[in-house]
């Protein structure tokens, strides 16, 4: 079931695109950015159908892994942490990346019945969660080593990074700018050193915990033989 | 003071329709990529299709080459599997002589009964 596979893969880059043209818009939206082109309506109406449209492909991503038979992840591995064989610390960013969207998603249907501080407490985890996916992305990803693809994972950290930078600048001078330019730096640069020093090396499929048994179909010639080996 | 209703109510009309314009784009553009890069993934990454064995598909890969991972740890045996596959997916080259029919007749023999 090669087509599974490759529409896991599909539609997790396009759920990360997606994520973060979401989170760029979150934070032009808590600095009430507006222009003639993007009013604020505009702009607060995109970052709710876009958030819809993340859980969407999310959602294709999650399950279109689960139909998938190579791997072996079932339905309660994609919902909790650390119950996979499969790469499981990897593996286990996107469970949990997804657990913080699915208390998004709940927190923002019942926003009208939770006060405001919990529900924005809750929308906070948005910024957690993007990270989280990334790392999930460049860890399990099959695919990190493509060129184009470690571009485009490139151009959403440097636009979240740019967004962020840009929020912490209106800030002004303080110590929550201090700490949040530091915090932005650095893990620009720890997502730059884990993906030279991880999936760019051989071996990662072995670092990463790909299960023996799947590692060995690598050396047979069927048809899925070669899924092992680029799941690196 | 109606005329101010009307115009706002136009412009957040408008807005709306602007809001639905751009989200309806993004999701056939989100769809469309989702099916390209199925298909990009498909070429760039071995295990799929003949097309996918060729030596610019190895290459975008990045990984080593096959001989060198022959003998390597199970990491690299795994890495080195859609090398393995290209290796096997040599490409067949077309027989040195043409069939020829046999001069002795058919045989026929029985299922039993």
């Amino acid at each position: 079931m090669t087509e599974l596979w490759y529409t896991t893969r599909a539609t997790g880059v396009v759920a990360l695109v997606l994520l973060t043209t979401t989170v760029a818009l979150g934070v032009a939206g808590t600095a009430r950015f507006s222009t003639r082109q993007l009013p604020g309506v505009v702009r607060a109406g995109l970052h709710r159908n876009l958030s819809l449209l993340t859980v969407a492909f999310v959602a294709m991503h999650v399950v279109s892994t689960v139909l998938d038979p190579y791997a072996g992840i079932g339905i309660i591995s994609a919902v909790v942490p650390f119950s996979s064989a499969y790469r499981p610390l990897w593996l286990s960013l996107g469970t949990i990346s997804l657990d913080m969207l699915a208390a998004l998603v709940v927190s923002s249907v019942l926003r009208s019945r939770l006060p405001y501080q919990a529900w924005r407490g809750v929308h906070w985890l948005a910024y957690a969660c993007w990270p989280v996916a990334l790392w999930h992305g460049l860890g399990t990803g099959t695919d990190s080593r493509l060129p184009w693809l470690l571009m485009l994972d490139g151009l959403c950290v440097l636009v979240v990074g740019a967004a962020v930078l840009w929020r912490l600048r209106l800030a002004g001078p303080g110590a929550v700018r201090a700490a949040g330019t530091t915090v932005t730096a650095v893990f620009m640069l720890a997502t730059i050193a884990f993906v030279a020093a991880g999936p760019l090396q051989s071996g990662w499929a072995r670092r990463a915990g790909t299960p023996a048994s799947l590692l060995h179909t690598a050396a047979r010639p069927a048809t899925s033989a070669g899924r092992a080996g680029d799941q690196s | 003071m109606r005329e101010h209703v009307l115009r706002a109510s136009r412009r957040r009309d408008e807005r709306l329709a602007r809001i639905r314009k751009l989200t309806l784009w993004i999701t056939g553009g989100a769809a469309a990529a989702s099916l390209g890069m199925g298909t990009a993934f498909a070429h760039a990454i071995p295990g799929s299709s003949a097309s996918s064995s060729t030596s610019s598909g190895r290459a975008s890969t990045g990984a080593p080459p096959a001989s060198s991972n022959a003998s390597g740890s199970a990491g690299t045996s795994a890495e080195s599997g859609s090398h393995r596959k290209h290796h096997h997916g040599h490409r067949l080259t077309p027989p040195a002589q043409q069939p020829v029919s046999t001069p002795a007749p058919p045989v026929v023999s029985s299922g039993g009964s």
